[in-house]
This record gives structure tokens, C-alpha cells and sequence, in this order.
């Protein structure tokens, strides 16, 4: 792959205790790799250490152990000023007290930019987010989606090497927040910066990042392209935190290449992927997911047809809910109650299965996987 | 008895609305009153504010030395006092008043130009810093606020007793009090306001501004001039004001610490006032209150343009 921009290496930022209470270890022993032209995006719930993890990259907080490397350079030490990055912040900070052309020059005029070249760049930077007519203006006299346009300005236009945001969009409506991660995500894809995007909104991670990282307490979970964080979610946090999913618990009977059985009670055993390093054992008490889109569901007229690649067993349909795009079933399966999607098509739809119907539900062998809890 | 349910659940209902509407009316009510008497007692405050001054500027323009008595307008003692005559004050003359003006302002300016710059640094360091005993401090810094003024006049007195005391018996000079241990108490309580504004205002700023600044490649230097300081600027001019006032018409700090020929106008109305009220200084007073009035005009708009529109 291309170069390494940016580099933690266990990584931890700890805040002292107020008044006895405990230290807060906001980031724990953190390793990250993000190479150059990325669309990084750091996804978790709130409170999970992700302002934190950009503010080290920036700058503004300083490690309490742990190695933070920008284009190969030891950013120990180095002031915010000096780093190579820039930030668009969640609320903007754009200055109350200067226009938005100020604003945008701002870091023009402090690398000793000249006048008449801040301004050219400026404007093309104004031009560039589609802002090219309110240079005149003062921050609190545009709206939100404006503003955030102009901190994306303010921060571009230093052409930094790696760009921060912090939840950009959050402040935006739905729809305005949609064109601006299609946006952003052209944006960055011509300017070619690597950028570090800060969401706790899985969808928005998904629609814009090459790769996520989930974070989750200070720790970071899994690392990896949106599809693959979502087809193969390691721990139970992850597959839950993104899209539906289904659990199952059970007993794991024995495994053989990668491959667990696991019974889930009544009789039933079902074979689930295991992630690697995984370090259950038979007998232990285990979680399996499967999403409910790759679970399919066939009356039991139709002849069973499970075979090494597919998997099939009995349950009953106890719910069905029609919901324009889908048909979402429970089917009780065993001891546990699975949610199923069938998209409704001109080709499917009027299979409706009714409660109480007995059915089968079937899936691929590789929808089910063993998560680590 | 189905219909017997219905009757008694909708009298029921009919119930409800009334008492709803009862309480309504009496919260309007309520509402109308309390704003009524609310009004009543801010124009009562008002008044008892204003009313003292105006009558003050009404006997400055009375055409009488008597109290008792409205005899039309004059500029009569407004001329007086620019002509060496004070009622029966004898020891008057324009030449010290003006010179004990000239001193206050003197007095006001320098304090308050010495305050504002330690009060901001102050506030800023309270604010900003990150050093042992900060708290404290902080809670400190409204001590001179509630302590009793005469306490502070006298402390300060004694202190630079002790200090002549000690630089006599080191030096062989002989200090004495004067318009330096008049400027040192005023900066001292002054201090104590200003810092106090300019770090509610200080409270106030977005944090992420300066962080933005640094992020832009702004050093700790550029970043105070550019960001904060036109962000607390008008903190340090509310502080600035209040300090000038607070200066202006010190009368108790300045009693215990001046010296021969640092005569401020305050301390030189009160000597004034041992004798009797005159209408000459109704003029004074007036005059002072014109003054004042016209320098907080001034840095009102001189704000309001530095702010833009802010
Ligand atoms: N300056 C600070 N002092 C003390 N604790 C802090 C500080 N900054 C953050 N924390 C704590 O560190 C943890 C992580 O905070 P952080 O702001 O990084 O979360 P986040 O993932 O950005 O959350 P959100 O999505 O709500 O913005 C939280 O528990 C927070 O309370
Ligand atoms: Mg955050």
C-alpha cells in the first residue's frame, strides 16, 4: 500500500480524577495506521475517546504514553502550530470578530503568505466549498451549513497534509448532511489529502470512509474497509454498533478449519466462522450473528436443500411485519428468535408466511460468525 | 347505565374545563398583576435612584441659595465657581478646584491604565493557567470587593507607614504620601474589578477559538493578539470603565494615603461640604456627573464599533 501519513502507537491519554474519583483513561493503548489519501473515519458511541484521539493527532492534547508520528516525525513536542494537520471542528470555531475572508486567510497571513496571494487562494478555497459570494460577511451571519463550508475552507486552504474533522456534519440536517458527505467525499477524493473523519453515525462512516476503525471505551475494536467491518465483525460491540444483527448464544461442540459447530439448544447445531485468534474451546459458551438480510426463508413445501455451502433449519414464523422496501419475519428457531429481511420484489412479493406458519429459514455457511465478546 | 357513564363522564369533562379555565384566567390574572406590579417596582427603583441626582441638577440651575425656594434658572453658580466664589466658602478658588480635578483625573487615569493590564494578566493566568493554589486564588481575587473600603484605606495606610519607617532608617530618605500611595490603593482595589469582568468574559469564549488559531499556525503571541484579546476587549474596556469610575470618585482610599498637594476633587468637595451645602457644589457635582455620563457614551459606541456587530 501507499505511505504511512499518520502513526499511534500505543497510545494513552489519561485525565486525572476530579476529587477522588478514578483517572479517566480516555484513550487506551491505541495503534493506528493511516496511510496517505485515506478517508479514515473513527466511529464509536459517545464518549468513547474519539474527540481525544483527533485532539493528539492535532495536537492539543499530549499523550500520556504512547507514540503520536506524522509523516514519519515524532510529534512529541511538537506544538499544534508546527504539525502538519488542520482542523475542521465540530462547532467550527470559525472567529466571531473577523468576515469570512479573514477567516479564511487566517492561516494564510500567519505562514507570511502575502496579501494579494492569501486573497487569490482564499477565494479559490471560498470557490471550492461553493461559497464564492458572502466573502464580506461575519460568521454568526450565515447558517450552519455555511459555516461549516467556511471551516472547511479555513482549513483547506493550508493544503495541509492530513485534514481532522471532528463530526462535521452534526450540526446539519438530514438531507443537507447527505449532500455533504457526498460532497466531502468527492472533495477529498480530487484533492487527495488524507482525511481523518470523527462520526458516531455508522451510516455516515460507511457512505464516506475507506476504512473504520470502531472504537469503544478508550480501545479501538477492529480496523478495517466499511465492507469488511460489516460482513465480519470480530467482537459482539461491532456487529451490534453497525447495522442489525441477530444473536444467537449457544455451546460450542467442536471446531475443524475455522469452522465451529455450535449448539443452540433443541437439537440444533449450526456451523459459525471463527474469527482468527479466536480462543474458544469446545464447550464454551458462545455468541454467533448473522445479519438479517442473508437469512432466507422457504415454505416447507419446497424440497430442504442444505448442502455443504448452505445452511438450513426448521422454525416457525411468530411475527411478520410488511415495511414498503421489506418483510421483516421473527422466526423462533431452537430457543431463540431470529429477525429476517426478505426484500419485497415483483419476484417475491405475495410469499407473505404467516405467524405460526412452520417454515425454513436457510443462510450461507459464512453469514454466521463467531463473535468474541 | 351506559348512559348514565357517558352523562357523568362528560359532566365530568365539563368539570374539568371550567376549573382549567378558572385556573387559567386566574394565572392570567396572576400574570397581568405581576407585571403590573413588577413595572410599579422598577420605575420605584428608578426613581429612588435618579430622583436624588435630579433634584441635584434641578438647585445647580436655582436661582437661589436657599433649598426652600425655586426663583427661576441661573447659570449663576456654574459662573461662580469658574470665578473664584463659592457662598461663604472662603478658602475657594477655581485655581484649586481646577488643580484638585486635575488630579483626580491624573490619579484616575494612571490607576486605571496600571489596573486594567494587571487585572487582564490576572484574569488571564486565573483562567488559562494551570498552577498550584489556582483556586484559591481565584476566590481571593474578590476579597477588596467585599471587604469594608475604610479597612482597605486603613491597611494601605499603615503598609506604607511601614515602608517610609523601613526605607528611613535604610536610606536616610524621608518618604512621604502623595499621588504614588494614592495610585498604588486605587490600582489595588482595582484590580480585583477588572480581573473579575474580564474573566467572566474570558468564561464566555469558546476554548476551540484559540485551539483553531493554534491549528492554523498561530504561536501562543499571535493567537492572544488576533483571537483573544479582540475577544475579551470588551471585557477589558467594561473593566477599564469600571476601574475609571471606581477611581474618579474614590473618596476613602485616597483619605488615608494623600499627601500635601495631591488634593483630589472628591477629597476637595468634602472639604468643602464641612461647612454647608452650597449651590456651587450642586455645579460641581453636576459638572462631575456630565463627565462621567459623557465617558461612558463614549466607550459604549467605542465598543460597539471595535465589536463590529458583535
Ligand atoms: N479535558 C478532559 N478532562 C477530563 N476528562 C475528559 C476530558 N476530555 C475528555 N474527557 C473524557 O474522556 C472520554 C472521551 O471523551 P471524548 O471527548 O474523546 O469522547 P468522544 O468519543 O469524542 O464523544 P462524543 O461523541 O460525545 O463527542 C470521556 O469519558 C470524557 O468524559
Ligand atoms: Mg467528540
Amino acid at each position: 500500500m501507499s505511505d504511512v501519513k499518520v502513526q499511534l502507537v500505543k497510545t494513552v491519554k489519561e485525565f486525572p480524577g476530579r476529587r477522588g474519583e478514578d483517572a479517566v483513561r480516555a484513550v487506551d493503548s491505541i495503534n493506528l495506521t493511516i496511510y496517505d489519501g485515506e478517508f479514515f473515519a473513527l466511529l464509536g458511541p459517545s464518549g468513547c475517546g474519539k474527540t481525544t484521539t483527533l485532539r493528539l493527532i492535532a495536537g492539543f492534547e499530549q499523550p500520556t504514553s504512547g507514540d503520536v508520528i506524522i509523516d514519519g516525525e515524532q510529534m512529541a513536542g511538537v506544538p499544534a502550530f508546527h504539525r502538519p494537520v488542520n482542523t475542521v471542528f465540530q462547532d467550527y470555531a470559525l472567529f466571531p470578530h473577523m468576515t469570512v475572508m479573514q477567516n479564511v486567510m487566517f492561516g494564510l497571513k500567519m505562514a507570511g503568505v502575502d496579501r494579494r496571494e492569501a486573497e487569490r487562494r482564499a477565494a479559490s478555497a471560498l470557490e471550492l466549498v461553493g461559497l464564492p459570494n458572502i466573502r464580506k460577511r461575519r460568521p454568526r451571519e450565515l447558517s450552519g451549513g455555511q459555516q461549516q463550508r467556511v471551516a472547511l475552507a479555513r482549513a483547506l486552504v493550508k493544503k495541509p497534509s492530513v485534514l481532522l474533522l471532528d463530526e462535521p456534519l452534526g450540526a446539519l440536517d438530514l438531507k443537507l448532511r447527505r449532500r455533504m458527505q457526498i460532497e466531502l467525499k468527492a472533495m477529498q477524493a480530487e484533492l487527495g489529502i488524507t482525511f481523518i473523519f470523527v462520526t458516531h453515525d455508522q451510516e455516515e462512516a460507511m457512505t464516506m470512509a475507506n476504512r473504520i476503525a470502531v472504537m469503544d471505551q478508550g480501545h479501538i475494536l477492529q480496523i478495517g474497509r466499511p465492507d469488511e467491518i460489516y460482513e465480519t465483525p470480530r467482537t459482539r460491540f461491532v456487529a451490534d454498533f453497525i447495522g442489525e444483527t441477530n444473536f444467537l448464544q449457544g455451546r460450542l461442540l467442536h471446531t475443524e478449519d475455522r469452522v465451529g459447530v455450535v449448539d443452540i439448544g433443541d437439537d440444533v447445531s449450526i456451523p459459525a466462522i471463527m474469527p482468527e485468534r479466536h480462543a474458544a474451546r469446545a464447550g464454551d459458551d458462545v455468541t454467533v450473528a448473522i445479519r438479517p438480510e442473508r437469512i432466507a426463508i422457504q415454505g416447507m413445501d419446497v424440497p430442504a436443500s442444505a448442502d455443504d455451502s448452505r445452511v438450513m433449519v426448521r422454525g416457525r414464523v411468530t411475527e411478520a411485519y410488511y415495511i414498503g422496501t421489506d418483510t421483516r419475519y421473527v422466526v423462533r428457531v431452537a430457543s431463540a428468535s431470529l429477525t429476517v429481511r426478505v426484500q419485497n420484489t415483483d419476484y417475491q412479493r405475495g410469499m407473505g408466511f404467516k405467524p405460526q406458519q412452520a417454515v425454513y429459514v436457510l443462510w450461507e455457511k459464512h453469514n454466521a460468525r463467531l463473535l468474541v465478546d | 347505565m351506559a348512559d348514565d357513564v357517558l352523562t357523568r363522564h362528560v359532566s365530568h369533562e365539563d368539570d374539568g374545563r371550567a376549573v382549567d379555565r378558572a385556573r387559567m384566567r386566574r394565572g392570567l390574572w396572576m400574570q397581568r398583576g405581576g407585571q403590573a406590579s413588577f413595572n410599579a417596582l422598577s420605575w420605584a427603583g428608578f426613581l429612588f435612584l435618579w430622583l436624588p441626582i435630579f433634584i441635584l441638577i434641578f438647585y445647580s440651575f436655582n436661582d437661589s441659595r436657599q433649598l426652600n425656594e425655586f426663583r427661576g434658572f441661573t447659570l449663576q453658580w456654574y459662573q461662580n465657581i469658574f470665578d473664584n466664589v463659592a457662598g461663604s466658602n472662603v478658602q475657594f478658588s477655581t485655581g484649586l478646584m481646577m488643580q484638585a480635578f486635575r488630579n483626580s483625573l491624573m490619579v484616575s487615569l494612571t490607576a486605571t491604565i496600571i489596573a486594567t493590564i494587571i487585572g487582564t494578566m490576572v484574569a488571564l493566568s486565573l483562567a488559562r493557567g494551570r498552577f498550584p493554589g489556582r483556586r484559591y486564588i481565584d476566590s481571593l481575587l474578590f476579597l477588596p470587593v467585599v471587604i469594608p473600603e475604610i479597612t482597605q484605606g486603613v491597611s494601605l495606610a499603615m503598609f506604607f507607614q511601614l515602608v517610609f519607617e523601613f526605607m528611613r532608617r535604610v536610606d536616610g530618605v524621608a518618604w512621604n504620601y502623595g499621588f504614588t500611595t494614592i495610585i498604588i490603593g486605587h490600582v489595588a482595589f482595582n484590580i480585583s474589578y477588572v480581573a473579575i469582568v474580564v474573566r467572566a468574559r474570558l468564561a464566555n469564549m469558546n476554548p476551540r477559538l484559540e485551539e483553531a488559531a493554534y491549528d492554523l499556525g498561530a504561536n501562543g503571541w499571535q493567537t492572544f493578539w488576533r483571537i483573544t484579546f479582540p475577544q475579551i476587549l470588551p471585557g477589558v474596556m467594561a473593566g477599564a470603565l469600571l476601574a475609571f469610575t471606581l477611581s474618579l470618585d474614590d473618596y476613602v482610599v485616597t483619605f488615608f494615603n494623600n499627601g500635601p498637594g495631591s488634593t483630589t476633587l472628591p477629597i476637595f468637595v468634602y472639604g468643602m461640604l464641612k461647612t454647608t451645602v452650597t449651590p456651587e457644589i450642586n455645579a460641581i457635582s453636576t459638572l462631575m456627573l456630565v463627565l462621567s455620563a459623557v465617558i461612558v457614551v463614549f466607550s459604549l459606541v467605542m465598543q460597539r464599533n471595535l465589536m463590529g456587530h458583535r
